[in-house]
């Protein structure tokens, strides 16, 4: 009877154990996950937006269309589309109001952002979208340590579009996902998606 | 006896659980920074940082005080957004022109994102004493906020802080590393902002 009731303890243990173990490796296995989604998602799958025409005047279109082009080749349901050029501001940022427009433009931001994305919420819903380049900084589409480059940004703030949050930093020191939060000038390892971000999006569309 | 040790230990089976599954739904840590309007629709910021890098970020910050955090408000009247106040006690002003005894610095709250970061990520609590590194609002001069996320270094043990590379260091001398890279003429190569570049072309600040 003793040793029955020793034994029913000893198993209970190892439940508790076995719990335990459960749940002391459950942040490993998030780890695996490095992309992280806000849990905001655009209710059709595809966005559109509007261009500063001065970025087009400087030369920077082709960057967009490959930032662009990298993630509508990701693998998922998900499309950007370039509308056209504007002279707006984004009016999300620079007003803190909607103007139903979608737009990328360039807006003084202190010193210590490249740039700033802000998304107007409905409920779960991202109803619409506005990306400020810094204009206290210097850009450039071609890699130089002395401009950041406008390629890997774009890339990066329309990860933001979907809405996907920043990787942790840790997570950058092996591989540097687009998602990476903090970019320094002359590097473009933004531009290409890793893993990481091609499963992000896969995942939310 | 045997079945009910077993129940009791199916009833600490499930306990371990349900903790697993609140800590699974709780540890999520999304950087999007949300403010919320009284409709329950919001606002997601997110913004993409330059990298730490100790003499641009002491050249480029607008204020370097070495303080102590003394209020905390998570419901002040909101600046372009920004609805969490720090309120900090200048103890030695090291970069800047302000001639206060405090400084406002404001922040995007709805968490407790407020971090000093370098190395690890520390959340700010009233008392906390540091180098804090500041920088102007989004389109708000005149307003502060932290540089970088923020980026600045907390006293910890022994009068000591965490540098940029994550080594201990005592507060005094990195304070004196700030004063050093202030000190030197920056002498770091300009060349056009996007600002100066779409004036140029005729674009404005947009």
């Amino acid at each position: 009877m003793y040793k029955t009731a020793k034994f029913s303890f000893l198993r209970s243990v190892l439940l508790c154990v076995l719990g335990l173990m459960i749940m002391l490796s459950f942040p490993l296995l998030k780890s695996v996950e490095a992309y992280v989604a806000s849990g905001y998602y655009r209710s059709s799958n595809s966005v559109s937006f509007y261009l500063n025409s001065a970025f087009v005047t400087l030369g920077w279109q082709g960057a967009f269309n490959n930032a662009r082009n990298s993630w509508n080749s990701a693998g998922s349901a998900f499309s950007f589309y370039q509308i056209g050029t504007t002279g707006r501001f984004p009016s999300l940022l620079y007003s803190g109001t909607t103007d139903g427009y979608n737009d990328i433009g360039g807006m003084s931001l202190g010193m210590s952002y490249v740039a700033l994305t802000e998304s107007q919420t409905s409920g779960w819903q991202i109803i619409e979208t506005d990306t400020a380049y810094n204009t206290n900084h210097p850009f450039s589409t071609s890699p130089s340590s002395l401009y950041f480059d406008v390629e890997s940004v774009a890339a990066h703030e329309l990860g933001h579009w979907l809405h996907l949050d920043e990787t942790q930093s840790w997570r950058c020191v092996i591989n540097k996902p687009t998602m990476c939060p903090s970019l320094a000038k002359g590097n473009t390892d933004l531009r290409s998606l890793e893993t990481d971000d091609i499963n992000g999006i896969n995942y939310i569309y | 006896m045997k079945n009910k040790i077993t129940f009791a230990g199916f009833v600490v089976l499930a306990i371990l659980l349900i903790l697993f599954l609140l800590y699974s739904f709780f540890s999520s840590t999304p950087s999007t920074q949300i403010v919320t309007d009284s409709d329950g629709n919001g606002v997601l910021v997110n913004a993409l940082r330059t990298e730490p890098d100790f003499t641009n970020d002491t050249y480029d910050s607008s204020m370097i005080v070495y303080g102590t955090v003394t209020d905390i408000n998570n419901a002040p009247e909101q600046v372009l957004r920004h609805n969490q106040k720090y309120t900090i006690r200048i103890d030695k002003l090291i970069k800047g022109d302000e001639r206060q005894e405090f400084v406002d610095v404001y922040a995007l709250g709805g968490d407790d994102r407020v971090v000093i970061e370098n190395q690890e990520k520390i959340g700010l609590s009233v008392g906390d004493i540091g180098v804090f590194f500041l920088d102007w609002m989004p389109q708000g001069e005149g307003f502060y906020t932290f540089f970088g996320g923020p980026r600045g270094a907390l006293v910890e043990n022994n009068g000591r802080v965490r540098n940029w590379e994550g080594r201990f260091v005592d507060v005094n001398q990195f304070i004196n590393d700030v004063e050093k890279v202030l000190d030197t003429k920056d002498t770091r190569l300009k060349v056009k902002t996007l600002g100066e570049m779409m004036e140029e072309i005729g674009g404005g600040d947009n």
